[in-house]
């Protein structure tokens, strides 16, 4: 403990003189405000720098390094696992004001970004060139580029698109000890040596610290057609899109909402469904040709109808199009109403296994008396179960349905998380994935990259 | 918690505890996108009032200073996903921890003074009229600089000669429309005042301006002075309850939206006969007469100017309206939009007294917003974007005026009478 106390002074004494009181900062307001993310959890960390280059960076992290003092990046703290939580106090690096895009390359298909870029800020400086930036959470307005590299944030584009990390061409990241680290190139395809940058992505910020993103980027979709259908049955929607998928049709989102779903939208009064609909489907196909896209729209509404479909609705201008995302939109404002509290999950399973998932979601929520709220990306078999809590009694047998929908997921050849990430919500759940021997080979790499552990440190392992 | 904090009668605790921490707010604050402080956004601010009552040594000054960097423009509680009551947060904050300064205090005592006794008001707002005059005229379009530094020399639009009020005709009695001028409206931009009479009575309504009306208090409560703007709003709840309107009306949505949903923090269950009342006057125009459709009729062929639309965040997000300007706007004009939607104008009231830097940078980009639209007028629906507006677009070296909403249909039913 004394050990730890004269580190802290030496770090203040000198990170203070060389970043400066505003770059360097130990006052109470501030760092209470670096202590959270949309985990609700809670840790005061000992300092706060915002570093504005590199340089800042590989200073705080080899002066960390030496007085063995834990390091977290946060990006917005807008995370849903903790993972930007000083568990271990120590510092956070937040990197709010590294927010510069540093290059736009038409002619590469390539945008060189700071971590504390806004993905939105970033989405909309390339769709004025007309390139696209597919990945998308449902944070995108708000959340950091930095962040979202380190969570490996998906998002509503998977099935088409896929993630974060197939997007991400290229990191300037910072080691540990305050080295700095390139890895993979502006090239399209690079087969040099190992693959670090895919390592790096969703490495939740334990392996290194990010400081510049290469990014990939693709032509912006000229034409976007929404549709929604809702369903009499729990397993319609998810049928629907099963029969989509496999009538080889590619939507860049295909939205399942379930019944509970959809009475919480409903009486939050955005959207309005039938009475007897159990589950709705929201399905947006893109493209550059308006007449292949009608096509596709019809193949769509033929399945939907031939899966039973109550309502079934098409929209292709803009205001329309926001008219029918409404009704998505409103599932997080509305489900607040419903009870104080919320568990929220995002497991992901094979596609062809949802159905069965949330039949077994709901035999769970008949065991365990708790509403369990379903909602997700149907064409990538993510998942989002939100186990409703009204009591902190509540709580406890909350925790309990959700190990065990993990373990029905993970039965299913599914996964814990599909997009939030493990940091602290699930570190205590990894080993229901993860085996001994492959645990093992994480702690290996962990320790090669980070041998003193202040990064990040208590995330991901227990 | 401290042992002297005054009784806040809002339910602060569980209002502070709905906030999810998701950062929504983050996307939504017009001085975060300058400064990107976490403190300067609901979720910061809260989290940092839940730790002082809590028991942990936030300084107090810290949360006076955040009550004052505040914009108030309510765009994070209207989107919040959560619906945290980031409104009566921010009062609150003000109401514990503002009006500590010796400068606030003096400003606090002046104003309680003042806004209650109209004759005084009137000859110190003529006071300044004279001063104004005298010195000349900066930027053209009589913007003119207040002798007093306190919006850190901005231009100001020449004080009226006579206020709205001082011309209000007699009142005939109970129910019809409640006109409430607003401090703006009455000193500054009395066509407002003017335009939105005739409107109203044109489309049939029954319009009173009592002369008894006080400024709404808005300005004492931005500073954190609960009893002052107490004072005030009972002084206008006695108006309210012997005159009886069908609807409150008001150029200025910043009173509006204060007379609606502000005035439960300060005088309680005694604000709530008329909160429904109160309506923006697109909402009375378009939702209770047929003045649009009559209109609609008689518009084929007139010459329409092209108008950018300005949404003032206290109509927007505090009053919650939108479309009904843009209705009447589209019938008498040629509309357009800005390209970004929606954003502050940065004027906030006392905020830009404050900060008078950031209200600018926040000002200009917006005037640039607007003038990127290339219209030949701007429309707004707020006598406090107006000033803020214009001024910042004469500061840009153009030369395009800012009117109210009214004004611009008003002007248009006149040439029709014509």
């Amino acid at each position: 403990m004394m050990k730890s106390m004269t580190s802290l002074r030496d770090l203040r004494h000198i990170l203070r003189d060389v970043l400066g009181e505003d770059r360097f900062v130990e006052n109470l307001e501030e760092r209470l405000c670096a202590s959270y993310d949309a985990s609700r959890v809670s840790v005061l960390p000992d300092f706060v720098v915002y570093p504005r280059d590199t340089e800042d960076v590989c200073r705080v992290l080899g002066a960390c390094h030496e007085r063995n003092v834990c390091v977290t990046p946060r990006g917005a703290g807008s995370g849903l696992t903790g993972g930007a939580i000083p568990v271990r106090h120590g510092l956070v690096l937040d990197f709010s004001k590294m927010d510069r895009i540093l290059e736009i390359a038409s002619s590469d298909l390539v945008a060189v970004a700071q971590p504390g870029v806004v993905v939105s800020h970033l989405q909309r400086a390339v769709e004025k060139e007309g390139l696209f930036y597919p990945p998308d959470p449902a944070s995108s307005e708000f959340a950091s580029l930095g962040g979202t590299v380190a969570e490996c944030a998906g998002g509503l584009r998977g099935l088409k698109y896929g993630v974060t990390r197939d997007y991400i061409l290229g990191l300037e990241a910072v080691l540990a000890d305050g080295n700095i680290l390139r890895t993979g190139c502006r090239a399209l395809k690079s087969v040099t040596g190992y693959d670090l940058t895919r390592l790096f992505v969703g490495s939740e910020g334990t392996l290194a610290v990010f400081t510049e993103i290469t990014c990939k980027l693709l032509p912006l979709p000229s034409c976007i057609l929404t549709l929604l259908a809702s369903f009499p049955a729990i397993e319609g929607g998810l049928d629907a899109a099963s029969v989509v998928v496999a009538s080889r049709l590619l939507p860049r989102a295909l939205e399942y909402m379930d019944e509970r779903c959809i009475r919480c939208v409903d009486d939050y009064g955005d959207a309005h469904f039938p009475p007897e609909a159990k589950s709705c489907l929201l399905v947006e196909l893109d493209g550059f040709d308006e007449e292949s896209l009608v096509r596709d729209a019809k193949k769509v509404e033929r399945i939907c109808r031939d899966q039973g479909a109550l309502t079934l609705e098409r929209a292709v201008d803009t205001k329309a199009r926001d008219g029918l995302w409404a009704a998505r939109r409103a599932i997080s404002p509305s489900l607040y109403r419903m009870s104080a509290k919320k568990v929220n999950e995002d497991i992901c399973v094979p596609r062809s296994k949802m159905s069965k998932m949330i039949r077994e979601i709901q035999q769970i929520e008949r065991e365990m008396g708790l509403p369990i709220v379903n909602f997700g990306h149907a064409g990538d078999g993510n998942i989002h179960v939100n186990v409703m809590v009204d009591k902190e009694e509540e709580m406890p047998r909350a925790r309990d349905a959700v190990k065990r929908i993990f373990q029905r997921a993970v039965a299913l050849g599914g996964t814990l998380s599909g997009e939030h990430g493990i940091g602290l919500a699930k570190a205590s759940f990894l080993s229901i994935e993860v085996g001994e021997r492959e645990l093992e080979t994480m702690k290996n790499i962990k320790a090669l990259f980070d041998p003193t552990g202040i990064l990040n440190p208590g995330k991901i392992f227990v | 918690m401290t042992e002297s904090l005054p009784e806040i009668s809002f339910p602060l605790v569980e209002a502070l505890d709905r906030c999810a921490r998701c950062g929504q707010c983050r996307s939504l604050c017009p001085v975060f996108e300058r400064n990107l402080n976490e403190s300067d956004v609901a979720r910061g601010r809260i989290s940092l009032l839940q730790a002082f009552l809590e028991g942990q040594s936030i300084s107090e000054d810290k949360l006076g200073e955040l009550f004052y960097s505040c914009i108030k423009c309510y765009r994070c509680e209207a989107n919040c996903p959560s619906h945290v009551e980031y409104g009566p947060i921010i009062s609150s904050m003000g109401f514990l921890f503002g009006l500590k300064g010796s400068w606030v205090r003096l400003v606090s005592w002046m104003l309680r003074w003042i806004l209650p006794r109209r004759r005084l008001y009137d000859g110190i707002l003529c006071l300044a009229r004279w001063s104004q005059i005298m010195l000349p005229s900066q930027r053209g379009m009589s913007m003119r600089h207040l002798p007093i530094s306190l919006f850190h020399r901005k231009a100001m639009p020449a004080l009226a000669k006579v206020p709205a009020l001082r011309r209000a005709p007699e009142s005939e009695g109970r129910g019809g429309v409640l006109l409430f001028t607003g401090c703006l409206g009455n000193y500054v931009y009395p066509q407002t005042v003017r335009s939105t009479e005739s409107i109203l009575r044109s489309a049939g309504f029954r319009v009173e301006i009592p002369r008894q009306q006080l400024c709404c208090g808005m300005p004492l409560k931005a500073i954190g002075d609960k009893t002052g703007a107490r004072r005030l709003a009972e002084r206008n709840a006695d108006l309210f309850e012997s005159m009886r309107p069908d609807w409150i009306v008001s150029p200025c949505p910043t009173c509006a939206g204060h007379l609606k949903r502000g005035y439960v923090e300060l005088i309680g269950d005694r604000a709530m006969p008329w909160m429904d009342h109160v309506k923006d006057m697109s909402e009375l125009l378009v939702q209770e007469s047929d003045l649009l459709d009559r209109e609609a009729k008689a518009l084929s062929g007139t010459l329409k100017p092209r108008v950018v639309y300005h949404d003032p965040c206290h109509l927007l997000w505090v009053l919650r309206v939108r479309e009904e300007p843009r209705r009447l706007l589209q019938e008498v004009s040629v509309l357009l939009e800005t390209e970004q939607g929606p954003r502050c104008c940065g004027m906030g009231g006392i905020f830009s007294a404050l900060h008078p830097l950031l209200a600018s940078q926040i000002g200009s980009q917006r005037a640039n917003d607007l003038l990127s639209a290339n219209p030949e007028e701007v429309v707004t629906g707020c006598p406090g974007c107006m000033l803020q507006l214009q001024e910042r677009i004469l500061a840009s070296g153009h030369s395009i005026p800012v009117l109210h909403t009214s004004e611009v249909i008003a002007r248009h039913l006149d040439r029709q009478k014509r």
